[in-house]
């Protein structure tokens, strides 16, 4: 590690990843998990896609929430507006796989500029209500869509193709949703950085002095919902290709609920929170399967009881962490790092 | 150097050589064992069915080992908690293929079939869901098998009971549901056997698992003067709707469907599950006597050192694992998912010893069991009592 970290030049000044050892690290880690479909089975590319799924549902949401202070629990609905419009068009019209994700992306960034108005006015706790109608609304218009969108039942997707290649195998589809992911957190990223994304926190921290200073805080509440249901749309049109049948039992507000858990658990605000987060959240249910699976080996006994503790040990998790490391996961790994760096002195 | 680059070929050789030699192996069969998986609703709302389904089955399976397994190979058993969640149980599915090694076995929600389907004919398994939906076996699919009469038949026999029972008219039916695919089978079953016999559907009315109040569907109901509710719900569902039916005075009949019939309503309801309700199932209750349920009750009191009353979802999941083991019987010495899935099709008047009535399937029809019986709560000794024979839908003129 180097013991002087000077920039020379504005280039370096406004790189993303300050210093070589962060690049190295970065780029490192990108290898490994393009490496993945070689290295593990298809159980773990399918959670690791699902992962992926999250992660960007995940980061459309924080923007919203963490950067803007907007809180929603709608975002579960937003993917499913995605999410169907990809299954409806392409059971009639053969798009383009990465034309068709951005569609519906696009489609549900038009609804989520419905669910902004009411956010012009609302803010904290009425806001969240307002995003929950939404959500149920979405809902309600799906299980009552008829042939449109199969109702109770679903709909069924195609498999996606990406220049030509089927993308019919856990590994392939694996690696196009990594794709998108990188893709978007790096936008994600960026935007923070710029003047859009200062404009999100100025309204996040005191709206009415952003007003004051000059922003138009109306006309950036509407782009943060824009992003943010962009993310989301995206987020469930690759679900939709990933499991291949869509129904509402997909997208319910529990799902709305894990997604904002993941963002506060990771970090409100930061990228890399969304990404911690996600991981935890999605990995955590995985883990206590295979503690419970272990405990059931060895007290078979007590299996009915312990897969009523899964769900509660997941819950308590969330509380334990919550009390602990407030700022999540981000803030735990900021304190790690200063931690580290500062060693031995306390400052 | 060079030692770095042999490193890195033993890494990508240790990597790489399980997953080659693992392709060539017949997924969960080796020449001592056999695996089968069941994804059962262990904590989710439908749980009270779920936990004695896997029950009934790990210890069927426990039985049979201990009888020497099925021709010299012992049977292994991977349980997953598919908490009634679409998405939880493709994901558990998709580690029973690929992780655990499952050759075939049990999945659980009506919800979870049709995403499934493509994937038992892509995966090659041998699937006995526990819904007994209709879709399941029509149209035929491959590789799915339903050991009993589906909530469509059910419906249609609850139908014909009240048409049956009730004099000088047609009936006016209720029915009650949740909102979701399960529901709406029962929902549709209700209204076409009602055409069918010159009617409609008096009120039909939504009601989720969970619902703790009923006032509003028992209030709509009655405004509908229905003389019989078709239920197709849960146990404590029923007891939430029986419970406001007692306090608002809605003199009907409540004919809840298969997933209805458990002890837990009995223990809610008392008496007023005696005086408002008849099951339809199609599998017979611990009480019975019959040879099948007496080796049941013997190997389940040695097997697990309790001899609690088990429900009937219980011997549900017993039934099950013995389909499974005739199956795999028939199959033997050459065990692979098309072979299984050949012999289970081979299966013919399999007789479970009054478990449920003859099970036969055939290469055109996976429809394992027709009959259904129709019992009403006895709240003394917390049981079911049959009402009826074994019957099918009747046939309507």
């Amino acid at each position: 590690m180097p013991s002087g970290d000077f920039r020379t030049t504005y280039r370096e000044d406004r790189a993303i990843f300050a210093t070589a050892w962060t690049r190295w690290m970065v780029a490192g880690f990108v290898i490994l998990l393009l490496c993945l479909p070689v290295l593990t089975g298809r159980y773990v590319l399918y959670i690791f896609t699902l992962a992926g799924v999250n992660l960007i549902a995940a980061t459309g949401l924080n923007i919203l929430t963490g950067n803007t202070g907007q809180i929603s629990l709608g975002q579960a609905g937003l993917m499913a507006v995605g999410a169907y419009a990809t299954a409806i068009t392409s059971t009639h019209l053969a798009v383009p796989f990465p034309l068709m994700v951005a569609l519906s992306g696009v489609v549900a960034a038009a609804f989520g500029l419905v669910v902004a108005i009411p956010s012009l006015r609302l803010k904290g706790l009425y806001l969240a209500l307002s995003t929950i109608a939404f959500q149920l609304i979405v809902e309600f218009a799906i299980y009552r869509g008829g042939q449109i969108t199969g109702g109770a039942t679903g709909l069924a997707v195609p498999v996606p193709a990406l220049l030509g290649v089927p993308l019919d195998t856990d590994g392939r589809y694996y690696l196009a949703v990594l794709g998108a992911a990188i893709g978007l957190l790096a936008f994600a990223r960026n935007l923070l950085r710029s003047r859009v994304g200062r404009a999100f926190m100025a309204i996040r921290d005191r709206d009415i002095a952003a007003e004051i200073a000059g922003i138009d805080v109306t006309r950036y509440k509407i782009v943060a919902f824009a992003i943010s249901s962009f993310y989301g749309g995206v987020a469930g049109s690759l679900l939709a290709y990933h499991v291949r049948y869509i129904s509402p039992e997909n997208f319910t507000l529990f799902y709305s609920i894990s997604l904002l858990g993941m963002v506060i658990i990771g970090g409100l605000g930061s990228v890399l929170g969304s990404v911690l987060g996600t991981v935890f959240m999605t990995l955590l249910p995985e883990a206590i399967r295979l503690l419970v699976g272990a405990l059931n080996e060895a007290l078979p006994v007590l299996s009915v009881r312990f897969a009523l503790l899964q769900d509660g040990i997941f819950g308590l998790s969330i509380v334990l962490f919550l009390l602990f490391e407030p700022e999540g996961l981000v803030g735990g790994w900021r304190s790690l790092k200063t931690y580290w760096r500062t060693w031995p002195y306390a400052y | 150097m060079r030692s770095r680059m042999l490193l890195g070929v033993a890494w990508l050789a240790v990597v790489l050589l399980p997953g080659a030699t693992l392709a060539q192996q017949v997924r969960g069969v080796t020449p001592t064992s056999v695996r089968l998986g069941v994804i059962a609703d262990l904590s989710g709302p439908t749980n009270e069915t779920g936990n004695p389904y896997a029950e009934g089955f790990k210890t069927a399976v426990a039985w049979v080992n201990q009888q020497g397994g099925v021709s010299g190979r012992r049977l292994e058993l991977a349980i997953e908690d598919g908490k009634y969640d679409v998405a939880a149980e493709q994901a558990l599915f998709r580690k029973f293929v690929t992780l655990d090694n499952v050759l075939g076995g049990v999945t659980y929600t009506t919800g979870s079939q049709i995403p499934l389907f493509p994937q038992y004919e892509r995966e090659r398994f041998v699937a006995i869901p526990v819904s007994l939906s209709e879709f399941l076996v029509t149209p035929l699919k491959k590789w799915v098998f339903s050991i009993s009469a589906t909530y469509t038949d059910q419906v249609k026999v609850a139908v014909d009971y009240a048409v049956k029972n009730t004099a000088g008219r047609k009936p006016r039916i209720g029915v009650v549901f949740p909102d979701n695919p399960y529901g709406h089978e029962g929902r549709d079953a209700a209204r076409a056997r009602a055409k069918e016999y010159g009617f409609e559907v008096a009120g039909e009315e939504i009601m989720a698992f969970n619902a703790l109040d009923a006032t509003s569907q028992v209030l709509n109901l009655k405004k509908a003067n229905v003389d019989y509710v078709i239920m197709q719900e849960v146990g404590p569902t029923v007891a939430t709707f029986i419970r406001d039916a007692s306090r608002l005075g809605l003199e009907t009949k409540v004919i809840g469907t298969f997933q209805t019939v458990g002890e837990s309503l009995i223990q809610l309801s008392g008496k007023l599950a005696e005086k408002y309700y008849l099951g339809v199932h199609t599998f017979n209750g611990w009480h019975e006597e019959a040879p099948g349920m007496a080796k049941l009750r013997e190997a389940t009191i040695k097997i697990t050192g309790s001899d609690r009353v088990r429900v009937r979802s219980y011997v549900q999941g017993w039934a099950t694992a013995l389909v499974f083991v005739e199956a795999i019987r028939l199959a033997s010495p050459n065990v692979t998912p098309d072979s299984l899935r050949d012999a289970m099709e081979r299966i013919r008047n399999l007789d479970t010893g009054g478990l449920t009535g003859a099970i036969s399937f055939s290469p055109d029809d996976h429809r394992g069991g027709k009959f259904v019986r129709i019992f009403k709560a006895n709240a003394d000794r917390i049981s079911f009592d049959p009402v009826t024979d074994w019957m099918a839908p009747a046939r309507v003129r």
